[in-house]
């Protein structure tokens, strides 16, 4: 897998290059307009990693130019400003999605790998070492026994599974599994995803559920 | 004294012209009085030429009955002859028997005497007669007109002069509330629009006449300060706003950093790493909150998309997610109310609610109870969120909704923004957010009815 990093901003290149490298990706990085668009018009990338805000020939402009010469190439969109506007422009400029400033690697790492799966099939049962998730009748069990979960927490460990052996931020648990995004949030999080392991790995020996300090959560048979 | 300037100026104008026109009509009836004197004396000169021929003739008290039955209708005639050893000779029947009223009895050497008495019949005084003492030849002569006629039309033409002199006086003070009313009716709109101005309405001015009387100019230098606040106030912002941007892009590369080390050891962050990024996370919380204060109060967040909501399930949702924060703080946390509809952008309304909820959730102690009750009072869509804390004295109540004041009650330290971000919230809304303290604190979100 492919991927291109047009970012002026060193410091903000520099860790995405490297965090895209070492989660197995191959990356070009580009620190201005004109050169991200002249890579991206040459080269079959995978996915695009944009930040808007570049210098010679900015972000939106570069967008443009990409889908008017033909590339359907998925686009992650950085901002330094959250703001709606932004967001919108983006997405109407053909950006697939938006990551404002400051994030998360894990979440753009996320976003990412997100993108590139876009379109292949989702299973609906899916399976962390022996946790069985079964989409279509929401029920999960572990090693055969019947997991009693609510509402809430069948959502959290469904997005927990899509995400297997990936680390999610709060932020990303908040907005998905909430469809809402507050700071007072985290603490619900860090509650439910309590309540989980009370029933998904206290009566088991091997844990799933596993904490990544500073960064999130990750659900993996492998720790 | 009264607050009114239209009625002040109304006053001193109604006094001026009474002390005006009082002083005219005091100088016009003086001067009506002293003619019409002058001319009764002239009458009573005619008379006593007509005198002189009948007197010391037989024709005397014919004359004497004739000249009072002439005066009689109107102008009743007095008279009172004596010779010169000062015995009667002839009086009219209308002088009294101690002879005629106020004569000094004059010597033949000295100038005729006018003078004015009261009328010998009047009850109260108030009828006077003119009257005229002199000698003619031997005969001591005093002779006098009732003033009945004169008195009658002094009187009437005063009574006339005074109502006059009212009305112009009433008509003065109108016309002078009047006019102030009129020049002072800019001030009032000057005054509406000062109280709607805030510091985010961009460009609304005080309203001009345009005239540049004393008022227009006012104006004018109240426009200029208030622009110039406004621009100090802008640049105040802009400086916090660039500050606060310019810290994403480190905070991003720093968090970045630390991240991919945490995740490039084997057992995930050591202990110090964890806390930086940590850290670093509460820095880009405070840093994104300060962002959205500053997007709230220069009235960015006014071009969101509005829609209908129902206060009362965006309070029940968010009550329900919150919960169990509550509960593990073994508060309790409920949500009553009836359905109201706003039309707002649902995100920050949520916002709003959230940061009511988490200021009350950190300010209840174990065994406490936070409340949330929805409903329409007052013409407005209200939400009220009570805790179980200790409460706010009077002059906290304003100053929680500053930005990073801490009461450091609560537990848990706050950013010291999410009730700014509240109110800011309510108030791009046209509502606000206030705070009483019934006993623990009550926090109401006001927003306008949907409509």
């Amino acid at each position: 897998m492919r991927v291109l990093v047009v970012e002026d901003e060193l410091r903000v290149r520099s860790f995405v290059e490297r965090g895209l490298r070492e989660a197995g990706f191959a990356v070009d990085a580009a620190a201005d307009g004109e050169d991200g668009l002249r890579l991206g018009l040459v080269n079959p990338y995978d996915a695009i990693v944009l930040d808007l805000m570049l210098p010679r020939r900015d972000g939106l402009s570069v967008l443009r130019e990409l889908r008017s010469g033909g590339r359907a190439t998925p686009v992650l969109v950085l901002s330094a400003r959250d703001e709606v506007e932004d967001r919108v422009r983006g997405l109407d400029a053909g950006a697939d999605d938006y990551l404002p400033k400051p994030f998360a690697f894990a979440e753009l790492l996320a976003r990412v790998r997100a993108l590139l799966r876009r379109g292949t099939a989702r299973p609906s049962l899916l399976e962390v070492g022996d946790l069985k998730v079964d989409l279509l009748s929401r029920k999960a069990e572990r090693a055969g026994v019947r997991l009693d979960l609510t509402q809430k927490e069948f959502a959290l460990l469904e997005y927990l599974a899509r995400h297997a052996g990936e680390v999610v931020t709060r932020t990303m648990i908040s907005e998905h599994v909430w469809d809402m995004n507050f700071d007072s949030f985290s603490n619900v999080i860090d509650v439910y995803i309590r309540y989980l392991r009370r029933k998904i790995d206290e009566p088991f020996e091997k844990k799933l559920i596993h904490t990544r300090r500073g960064v999130g959560y990750m659900l993996s048979a492998t720790p | 004294m009264n607050r009114s300037i239209r009625l002040r100026i109304a006053l001193a104008v109604f006094t001026v012209v009474v002390s005006l026109v009082a002083l005219q009509i005091v100088y016009v009836l003086q001067r009506f009085q002293h003619t019409f004197i002058e001319e009764v004396d002239d009458r009573l000169e005619e008379d006593l030429g007509d005198l002189r021929i009948v007197l010391g003739t037989d024709q005397l008290s014919q004359w004497i009955a004739q000249t009072a039955g002439e005066h009689r209708r109107e102008d009743e005639f007095f008279i009172e002859i004596r010779d010169r050893e000062n015995r009667l000779v002839a009086r009219s029947t209308n002088v009294p028997d101690s002879g005629f009223p106020g004569t000094r009895g004059i010597d033949r050497s000295q100038k005729p005497l006018y003078w004015t008495f009261p009328h010998p019949r009047s009850r109260n005084g108030a009828r006077e007669v003119r009257a005229l003492e002199t000698w003619v030849g031997d005969w001591h002569v005093c002779i006098g007109i009732s003033l009945k006629e004169v008195q009658r039309w002094y009187w009437g033409l005063r009574k006339n002069l005074v109502t006059s002199l009212l009305a112009i006086a009433v008509l003065g003070g109108l016309s002078a509330y009047w006019v102030a009313a009129r020049s002072l009716r800019p001030v009032a709109q000057i005054a509406a629009q000062a109280r709607s101005l805030g510091g985010s309405n961009e460009g609304t001015l005080l309203p001009r006449t345009g005239s540049g009387d004393e008022i227009d100019r006012l104006a004018a230098v109240l426009n200029d300060l208030l622009s110039r606040i406004r621009a100090e106030v802008l640049r105040v912002r802009r400086l916090t706003a660039d500050a606060a941007h310019a810290l994403r892009t480190p905070l991003t590369a720093i968090r970045g950093h630390l991240e991919l080390d945490a995740a490039a050891s084997e057992s995930g962050a050591s202990d110090h790493v964890a806390v930086a990024i940590e850290q670093v996370d509460d820095l880009v919380r405070f840093v994104n909150r300060l962002l959205l204060l500053e997007k709230l109060e220069s009235g960015l967040g006014e071009s969101l998309a509005r829609e209908r909501l129902d206060l009362l399930t965006h309070a029940q949702a968010l009550v329900d997610h919150l919960r169990v924060i509550a509960e593990e703080r073994g508060v309790s946390l409920e949500c009553h109310g009836e359905s109201v509809a706003i039309d707002a952008d649902a995100t920050q309304i949520r916002q709003a609610i959230v940061n009511l909820l988490d200021n009350a959730l950190r300010h209840t102690e174990s065994g406490g109870k936070v409340s949330v009750e929805v409903g329409e009072r007052g013409g407005w869509a209200e939400l009220a969120v009570v805790d179980g804390g200790r409460g706010l004295p009077g002059d906290q109540l304003e100053r929680v909704f500053e930005r990073f004041y801490s009461t450091r009650a609560g537990t848990g330290a706050g950013t010291g923004l999410g009730l700014p971000i509240a109110r800011a919230i309510a108030r791009s809304y046209g509502g606000d957010v206030t705070a009483t303290s019934p006993g623990g604190a009550r926090f109401v979100l006001r927003l306008p009815l949907a409509g």
